[in-house]
């Protein structure tokens, strides 16, 4: 059941997007923070409203009740005051309250907010009347000399008097319970305010940890794995800040795909370069397959010709050289024809040193005229791998030939049989040709390799090229060095699955 | 009682190395036939005169060398046949004897030689 509400749960947050769950967030406390705001303004605006009610309207009425009643204790003050003294300045002191009252009265009057305090105020006014008039009879009375008769109506008037004074008391404590029931509203609403603060505090709060929450989980920690990588390790050293390390990040991004572009540019040239070569190849092998018909029609025609042929000294050189250059366009065109067609290799078990064996024997009337003597530095026979003995013989012979011609004045070969171990391909096994002649310039030696290369005037420039495809096709690899002064050196490297256990001899 | 002299054929598609062989196995004393294509090679073997033994060019042409060589293993199988190839061309039965294609001659004219007095090319 809990898996099911988290799965549900997951379910429902991932239908919204990261985009939608920040302004959603961003929505809710933006709101939050605006209803405050308006609460408060409302809040405000009540106080407002009941200060004024209470202070301009209800406090002047309860004022102008003390002022009524003030004026009517002035009044009975005056009044008997002059039944005492019969001093007329005391009548106009009366006079002089009346109208004060009557003005408290009138003000009063047209500052009413309540039904119930117009009622209250008529019935002040009308028993204000009869109280007056009862009074003034008084005053006549004790004016005309009938004292009894004043006395019995000052009693009375008393009683009116009292009457009055309760009405003026009702409307004190009907403006009284009024600003008592307002206060009391006022306390109501500021209580509602502080809960409604409260829980918009609360809502705030839990607004401001999810929009953290997502901050930090899904926009901040990203950001930072994806600056410092997955694993943690700086990506650009000495930057504390992700976003400028993202930036950097990003810079080499675009350096990076600025230069796979580059590459991709030059490899579709080098392939476009290579098909063409390709077309020419072929073009070029159909042209030396045609030719080498009638080539060796030629040279049999040669042949056939030197035998019957008496020639003085000159005509047999000139022979020996057209027959020299025939062998030189022969050798030229079968070259070339290998490489363009390069026969299938024909793999059987063969020790590398059997093959050098072979080739040396093969060689031996070719050294000799060369005046080179070779020397095999063996400590025991190679082991055997499977290869075509004929293909690495032909590459042996061209590796030794090419060392013959560089030594023009002879000199000396070694091959060194060797074997070792050489991360990451293994165990291999290696034949070095080492010869003593001039060495190859250090800006030629990336270019021996390639097709057609060649410092020599007769060579075709195929047989190193052939060599290093016929090591290659065995899945080894050719190396030449030619340190400064002390000959060249070319290594054929041949991986080697057999026996295991041996190292670098 | 002499010897009848042996036919050769000369299957060769270059005319100028098909004639100078003419010449030169017939001034060794053979009987000498000459095809240029592969047709020809049948048509000479099918004709009246017998065969001794057939040089072919390997890459001689309707039919190729390559589909040639099976055919007439199938129909002449006692037919001696030396196959005049150049080095590293693969074509033709590996069961036949062959002789690098050059400018020397006397290789095939030895091989040829021991072909018919032996029935083994091989020097």
């Amino acid at each position: 059941m809990t898996t099911a509400t988290q799965v549900s749960g997951k379910k429902s947050r991932s239908r919204l997007g990261l985009r939608a769950r920040v302004y959603l967030l961003l929505g809710g406390l933006l709101f939050v923070n605006m209803i405050g705001p308006i609460i408060m303004i409302w809040y405000a605006a009540m106080a407002r409203d009941l200060y004024t009610t209470t202070a301009d309207k209800d406090l002047a009425a309860l004022t102008a009740a003390h002022e009524l009643e003030n004026a009517l204790l002035n009044q009975k003050g005056y009044a008997t005051y002059y039944y005492l003294s019969r001093e007329p300045s005391w009548l106009l002191k009366l006079a002089e309250s009346r109208r004060t009252f009557e003005l408290w009265l009138e003000r009063t009057r047209t500052e009413l907010n309540a039904p119930e305090a117009a009622v209250l105020v008529e019935e002040i006014a009308a028993a204000y009347k009869r109280y007056a008039v009862a009074k003034d009879n008084v005053i006549d009375l004790y004016q005309q000399g009938r004292m009894e008769s004043a006395k019995d109506q000052h009693w009375a008037v008393r009683d009116d008097f009292d009457g009055l004074r309760e009405l003026c008391d009702r409307f004190k404590t009907f403006y009284r319970e009024r600003m008592r029931r307002t206060s009391q509203l006022y306390l109501e609403r500021t209580d509602l305010v502080m809960g409604v603060a409260v829980v918009g505090v609360v809502i705030n709060a839990t607004l401001g940890f999810f929009l953290a929450y997502v901050l930090v989980g899904q926009i901040l920690d990203p950001i930072r794995r994806l600056a410092w990588g997955d694993h943690g390790k700086t990506v650009a050293v000495g930057l504390s800040d992700e976003v400028k390390a993202i930036g950097q990040k990003f810079r080499d991004l675009e350096k990076d795909v600025d230069q796979a572009h580059l590459d991709l540019e030059q490899s579709r040239d080098h392939l476009m370069q290579s098909e063409k070569l390709a077309m020419a190849g072929k073009l070029a092998a159909g042209v030396a397959h045609t030719i080498r018909n009638p080539l060796t029609s030629v040279k049999m025609r040669l042949f056939s010709l030197q035998r019957g042929l008496k020639l003085d000294p000159s005509q047999q050189e000139d022979f020996e050289v057209i027959a020299e250059e025939i062998g030189h366009i022969d050798t030229i065109v079968r070259n070339f024809l290998e490489f363009a067609r390069p026969p299938k290799l024909t793999a059987q078990p063969v020790s590398l040193s059997a093959v050098v064996d072979t080739t040396l024997t093969l060689l031996k009337h070719r050294l000799e005229s060369y005046n080179v003597a070779v020397t095999v530095d063996r400590s025991r026979p190679l082991p055997v791998l499977n290869a075509d003995p004929d293909q690495l013989k032909e590459g042996l012979v061209n590796l030794v030939l090419n060392a013959c011609e560089a030594m023009v004045e002879g000199g000396s070969i070694v091959i060194r049989e060797e074997t070792g171990v050489l991360e990451p391909h293994g165990p291999i096994l290696a034949v070095r040709v080492i010869d003593t002649g001039p060495g190859i310039p250090p800006p030629l030696l990336e270019r021996i390799f390639q097709p057609f290369f060649t410092t020599k005037g007769e060579g075709s420039g195929l047989g190193l090229a052939i060599v290093k495809r016929i090591v290659e096709e065995h899945g080894g690899w050719i190396t030449a060095q030619s340190p400064e002064g002390r000959g060249a050196s070319f290594t054929m490297v041949f991986p080697y699955e057999g026996e295991r256990g041996w190292h670098r001899s | 009682m002499n010897r009848p002299r042996p036919i050769l054929c000369i299957a060769e598609r270059n005319a100028n190395i098909r004639e100078l062989l003419r010449r030169e196995f017939g001034r060794e004393g053979y009987g000498v036939l000459t095809a240029g294509s592969g047709a020809e090679v049948l048509m000479r073997l099918a004709g009246p005169v017998s065969v001794d033994a057939l040089v072919l060019d390997a890459e001689i042409a309707d039919p190729d060398g390559g589909s040639l060589t099976p055919l007439l293993t199938r129909l002449y199988p006692g037919l001696p046949v030396v196959l005049h190839v150049y080095p590293g061309f693969e074509a033709g039965d590996d069961r036949l004897v062959r002789v690098e294609k050059g400018g020397d001659f006397e290789r095939l004219k030895g091989t040829v030689h021991r072909l018919l007095e032996t029935g083994n090319g091989a020097a």
